[in-house]
């Protein structure tokens, strides 16, 4: 059976903002046989202070734990020791620059499983047989308020809260308890994509038209995304970042 | 563009009660969709008693008659929710009963599935599973609410070694029928299905008794509740010395290619 190879991709915009608070790093693609890869997103709180060296922080702190994470590891551990190094960094940076803080989503994948984790409200999708699906859980307001009422506890007319987009969970927060992580591992195969999207790109764009270039070359997905959103040319437009990770069969030339 | 109505779905499902004395799972199917939608919804009684098995009978009563009030205009998250919270206050109320007459208290893991014009939603509390089968690959779609997953992540978070007994490690942390039940998992944007996909519920009876790529090869291989019927078959042959009650619900989005080799 010939080998799984994942290539890796980020494409990002400042958009109308003064500053880029988003960040994207990966790891390092020479140990992709041996160790597996993973690609992190983090979109730092604008209102906050420093969002973009919170975000800047959180994902190099997810490489850099995989990087130093050990065999033994599960995919799922090496995850959640991420978050938690991320969290401990961030706490760290608070006391000089104020309160800060930033959204998360990773995806590993090793031994051709994939595992993922997220903090906050950037998406992680997979996309598989023409057709995206959104695998990670936003953490906010709305999430909170929509599963209350269907739970009885709320009544209808809470569903028009006016800030169901503030963030229930985010690195940097008091206390982290909680992230959202598939449960074990899925199998990924030729033909899969995972893509990772921070507000910006979804805040603009429908699922149908982030749908519509995932049929691109792999390398020019990431560009074009970001076009799309720019083609828009929303007054306020976020940060945007997009990253993909493309599963094919083939030999690394590293 | 193809329609559920074009290109009806199929749908499959099997249970078997194992080695135990009580069959503790229920599961409800759609038997058509009369314009509301198809559903699927499973529960799986906590405990040995029969008391178990009345809670996920009422647990599924209660989901589908959550999903027959719904309407065209209801997003299909919220329709979800509901049938999970709805789950939860049949579970609770006969808890109530229960405890005015001094008897143990029971519960049930619950997943339920809604699928309208192509898009579907799931809800789950509990360790009952729901995948998406497409492109001949599983992929689980819902979170399972285990002791081990919980402590490992408190632990870690906390900057402690993840430390859990494994007898405590398969409990279940949620489930219809508990106080302060916090969050069920849910969809919160639907999936838009394709021609082909499978969408499958299964019980926690059924896991890591047939191998992963064991399941996708029959699912993918035949009709729906002949997939189901063999699954149920291959585990009956596998002779565990304990196994527990299975139940396994399975639906399948029509395609053009598969209804022109019907009509064949």
């Amino acid at each position: 059976m010939p080998s799984m190879l994942y290539s890796m991709y980020a494409a990002q915009n400042i958009g109308k903002r003064a500053d880029q608070q988003d960040s994207v790093n990966a790891s390092r693609p020479e140990i992709q046989k041996d160790v597996g890869v993973i690609c992190a997103i983090a979109d730092g709180m604008g209102g906050l202070s420093n969002g973009k060296e919170a975000s800047q922080l959180t994902v190099d702190t997810m490489v850099s734990t995989f990087h130093r994470s050990a065999i033994v590891d599960t995919p799922q551990q090496i995850l959640l020791r991420g978050c938690a190094f991320a969290q401990e960094a961030v706490r760290g940076i608070q006391q000089e620059s104020g309160m800060t803080g930033t959204t998360l989503a990773a995806v590993l994948i090793r031994n051709d499983r994939c595992s993922f984790i997220s903090v906050g409200d950037s998406r992680i999708y997979l996309y598989r047989g023409g057709g995206l699906i959104q695998l990670n859980r936003e953490q906010n307001r709305g999430a909170r308020i929509d599963a209350q009422i269907g739970l009885g506890r709320l009544p209808e007319g809470a569903r028009t809260d006016g800030n169901r987009r503030a963030l229930t969970g985010y690195i940097g927060m008091d206390v982290l308890e909680h992230a959202d992580r598939s449960s074990g591992s899925f199998a990924v195969g030729p033909g899969d994509r995972l893509l990772l999207l921070t507000d910006g790109v979804f805040g603009t764009l429908s699922d149908d038209e982030i749908a519509s270039v995932m049929t691109e070359r792999d390398d020019l997905i990431c560009d074009r995304i970001i076009g799309q959103v720019l083609a828009k040319d929303l007054p306020n437009q976020d940060n945007c970042t997009a990253a993909l990770i493309d599963c094919s069969y083939g030999e690394a030339w590293f | 563009m193809e329609t559920m109505n074009e290109w009806p779905p199929e749908m499959g499902c099997a249970q078997w009660i194992g080695t135990r004395e009580c069959q503790n799972d229920a599961v409800y199917m759609s038997p058509a969709d009369t314009g509301r939608g198809l559903m699927i919804a499973l529960a799986d009684g906590i405990g040995l008693d029969a008391v178990a098995g009345d809670a996920a009978r009422a647990a599924v009563i209660a989901m589908r008659d959550e999903f027959e009030i719904s309407d065209d205009g209801e997003p299909l998250e919220q329709i979800i929710l509901r049938m999970v919270g709805g789950a939860n206050a049949r579970v609770r109320k006969m808890n109530e009963e229960l405890d005015a007459k001094g008897e143990l208290r029971t519960g049930a893991t619950v997943a339920c599935v809604a699928v309208r014009n192509r898009q579907a939603c799931f809800g789950s509390v509990g360790n009952a599973r729901v995948f998406l089968l497409r492109s001949g690959r599983l992929l689980q779609l819902n979170r399972d609410h285990l002791l081990s997953l919980e402590a490992e992540e408190r632990d870690i978070l906390a900057g402690k070694a993840p430390d859990v007994s494994p007898d405590w490690a398969l409990r279940v942390t949620a489930y219809a029928g508990m106080d302060g039940l916090k969050q069920p998992d849910w969809q919160q944007t639907p999936i838009a299905l394709k021609a082909d996909d499978q969408l499958i519920v299964m019980s926690s009876g059924l896991y890591g008794v047939l191998e992963e790529e064991e399941l996708c090869d029959v699912l993918t291989g035949m009709p729906p509740q002949q997939a189901a019927d063999e699954v149920i078959r291959r585990v009956k042959a596998k002779s565990q010395a304990s196994q527990s009650n299975i139940s396994l619900a399975v639906l399948r989005i029509g395609s053009r290619r598969r209804r022109a080799a019907q009509e064949k």
